[in-house]
């Protein structure tokens, strides 16, 4: 298989997009509770830790579309190839391709969790499953302009959700936030380490980079993704920090549905059951992200047809997901993956970029 | 094409399989819009609904139902026995507890309702003088439906700054913060048939330790909220003021349109000492004493006089709450939020609470005198 990857112009996307589909992506499953898991490592200090996180996102952003630009119009599976071989390339391919898959039970579970609690507790977790994966597999045949779409309208057609913001103002308390730095640094950063499932997503630059139109500008709208992703999870931990005591902030599973609870409309009394059915919307690009680059990888690695690899796909997600039912279960998988995902979305494109950085030394060498 | 014409069936066929949750028809559910919570002689849980009903053939529209349980949740799927209608509490607005379940610290089943997603955060929480079920039990001609009647009284008054609000979410988030403790408006039967806010609730912890009447709950809502635009009558004691009333021998300036904001701050950390500035305003609309409100200097001498007579009710308030190691105030909160690693607990608190002293000063000015001068 080649390294560069020339995608054909019918795919090609508008750069400005990058902006929907890294924001559309980082925000998911995490924004719903994460909240309470910062909170209990960085107490009344946990924005430092949203903060710390956001910035670290950044540098990594950075290095990506760094190692990105050393190949030109290529994606991740291409990269491994050529520093790894084509074996290891290959295997390495693997890792990454379950990688995706992991994320997308991750993020499956989560929300039939969620919908389970919250508005219907006695459908069943397989229904739920299957009509969600039917939708996914809708999605991802109809190729990245279709998921990209999916994307931009999902964060469109959700701003709504943010004015209800102004609802939990009126009972916020910010003597919470006092004192400043109450927490020691070592528990702040373990804060900010617990925000990873929250946060990642952007590794799909690494699969999408070749779609792009203007490739000079991805910098440019990738870090502003990330940048509103920081921003929105920022004022919701200040939100939540004010709005929430301590106590009834540990006890809270999703702070950021709970927020809902308190809005009232005229015409609709109880607008988190609203809100909670309309996740499916903002959760929708994530899954159909996370699919598409699972098949990307068997299709760039073993160059098979991807119809068939996405009804594999869609048939072994649907058995996992269905395996996965009761909340320790769903826990121990989100803090197995939370681990896994550290590492390959945070700490892995340092370690790529520099082997990609040696081996094109390497071969420049080689040829003079 | 084919292919896409079978997912899409597919994936609509599954739609409708989503019918499969289970449907509440408005006929079929009987709403229950008001839990009141006893203890039984036993140390079970006694709890009392106001079940709305919505059936045009019934000439009543409310049932009150009764059950025993060991658990919160018990309560509810044992009334149901006794009900042609499934029970929902999606409609909750009012839970109303005993006061012999609060003196037994038994505030938890707040927090049990909410982990039920169907029950919203704002409904108001309440505490009987005597027992829930006696008030919920209230029929009279002008109240058909206690239950609504409670939620009205309740908005109204809430709105309206004349009782404390607590909804839901307020009460448990005094309840789980430390160095603050939640507050509960009184609502009390009288022997006429009517029910009436008489008082707040004081807490320690979750268990209910002392009372204050409605008179004082005025300045305890001063303190912790912003105030805006409620009334009050401020008695004064003074002999340069000569009442009206011989009889009774009491001056009484009543206030409209009073704004209040307050402000603590800790001046002492180590003898924890606190500064409570109280800014309060207002229209002076009457004074029950032979005095000219068209002389400046006596209008300044009214605003010293209903200055004193505040800093003397909140001084009275605060060292009642002192006495009760209940801080509904939030002082603890302050302490908290100035001191670095002072790792407050509840306990600890209340003793420093009980110990700290705080001084008051109020500044009141009259902005006008309504109409007439």
């Amino acid at each position: 298989m080649k390294v560069q990857y020339q995608a054909k112009p019918q795919y090609i996307l508008s750069t400005f997009i990058l902006f929907f589909i890294i924001h559309s992506i980082q925000v998911g499953i995490g924004i719903q509770g994460f909240q309470r898991i910062i909170f209990s490592e960085a107490k009344n200090d946990s924005w430092i830790s949203v903060v710390l996180a956001g910035v670290f996102t950044h540098i990594v952003v950075f290095f990506i579309i760094k190692t990105l630009q050393l190949y030109g119009p290529t994606d991740i599976y291409g990269i491994h190839i050529e520093v790894y071989g084509k074996w290891i390339g290959k295997a390495v391919n693997c890792i990454y391709i379950f990688y995706c898959l992991g994320m997308f039970v991750v993020i499956l579970n989560n929300y039939i969790e969620v919908i389970q609690t919250w508005v219907f507790p006695t459908v069943p977790t397989w229904l739920f499953s299957i009509s969600i994966l039917l939708l996914v597999v809708y999605g991802v045949t109809g190729g990245i302009r279709v998921i990209a779409g999916a994307g931009f309208f999902s964060i469109i057609l959700s701003v709504w959700i943010l004015s209800f913001i102004g609802y939990p103002l009126r009972f916020v308390d910010f003597h919470h936030l006092l004192p400043v730095m109450e927490s020691n640094i070592t528990s702040i950063l373990k804060g900010s380490y617990k925000m990873t499932i929250t946060l990642i997503g952007f590794e799909i630059l690494y699969i999408v980079y070749p779609f792009m139109e203007d490739r000079k500008k991805v910098i440019k709208y990738a870090h502003l993704g990330v940048a509103a992703t920081n921003i929105l999870y920022l004022i919701l931990m200040l939100l939540t920090l004010s709005y929430f005591s301590p106590g009834q902030l540990e006890n809270t599973n999703w702070p950021t549905l709970s927020l809902f609870k308190i809005v009232k409309l005229p015409f609709i009394e109880r607008t988190e059951y609203v809100a909670v059915s309309y996740w499916l919307l903002i959760i929708l690009p994530n899954l159909l992200l996370y699919m598409w680059a699972a098949v990307r990888g068997i299709k760039r690695s073993f160059e098979r047809k991807t119809k068939g690899v996405i009804w594999f796909f869609t048939i072994f997600l649907f058995f996992v997901s269905i395996f996965i039912n009761t909340r320790s279960k769903i826990n121990q998988f989100n803090d197995f993956f939370d681990n896994i995902a550290f590492y390959i979305a945070f700490c892995y494109p340092f370690i790529l970029y520099i082997l990609a950085l040696i081996k094109k030394k390497m071969t420049s060498l080689k040829e003079n | 094409m084919r292919t896409k014409g079978w997912i899409w069936s597919c994936s609509f066929s599954f739609l409708l399989l989503c019918g499969c949750a289970q449907p509440k028809v408005l006929e079929e559910v009987g709403l229950v819009t008001t839990y009141g919570y006893d203890i039984s002689k036993n140390g079970s849980i006694l709890g009392t609904m106001v079940e709305l009903t919505i059936d045009p053939a019934s000439p009543k529209d409310v049932v009150i139902l009764e059950s025993e349980a060991l658990s919160v949740r018990g309560i509810r799927n044992n009334a149901n026995n006794k009900t042609s209608k499934r029970l929902a509490s999606g409609q909750l607005r009012v839970i109303i507890y005993g006061e012999e379940i609060l003196k037994q610290g038994r505030t938890g089943i707040a927090e049990t309702l909410t982990s039920d997603p169907s029950i919203s955060d704002m409904t108001y929480l309440a505490m009987a003088d005597g027992t829930a079920r006696d008030l919920l039990k209230l029929k009279t001609e002008h109240i058909p439906d206690i239950g609504n009647h409670l939620y009205k009284l309740i908005d109204q008054n809430t709105k309206g700054r004349v009782m404390p609000s607590a909804t839901l979410q307020e009460v448990l988030h005094n309840l789980f913060s430390i160095g603050k403790e939640p507050i509960l408006p009184i609502l009390k039967k009288d022997g006429k048939g009517e029910v009436g806010f008489t008082g707040v609730a004081l807490f320690k912890e979750s268990k209910l330790v002392g009372k204050i009447n409605s008179d004082q709950s005025f300045y305890l809502n001063l303190i912790i909220d912003k105030y805006k635009g409620g009334n009050k009558d401020v008695e004064i004691k003074s002999s340069k003021l000569k009442p009206r009333n011989q009889q009774l021998n009491k001056t009484v300036a009543s206030l409209d349109a009073v704004n209040g904001s307050s402000k603590i701050k800790l001046i002492n950390r180590e003898k924890v000492e606190f500064d409570l500035d109280v800014k309060v305003d207002g229209r002076l609309l009457e004074v029950t004493s032979m005095i000219d409100l068209g002389n400046q200097e006596n209008i300044k001498l009214v605003e010293k006089e209903i200055t004193k007579s505040i800093k003397r009710e909140i001084e009275k308030l605060i060292a009642y709450c002192q006495s009760k190691e209940s801080d509904a105030m939030g002082f603890g909160e302050i302490y908290r939020s100035s001191v670095r690693h002072s790792n407050l607990t509840d306990k600890r608190w209340y003793k420093m609470f009980k110990e700290a002293k705080v001084n008051v000063n109020v500044d009141f000015s009259v902005k006008r005198t309504g109409l007439n001068e």
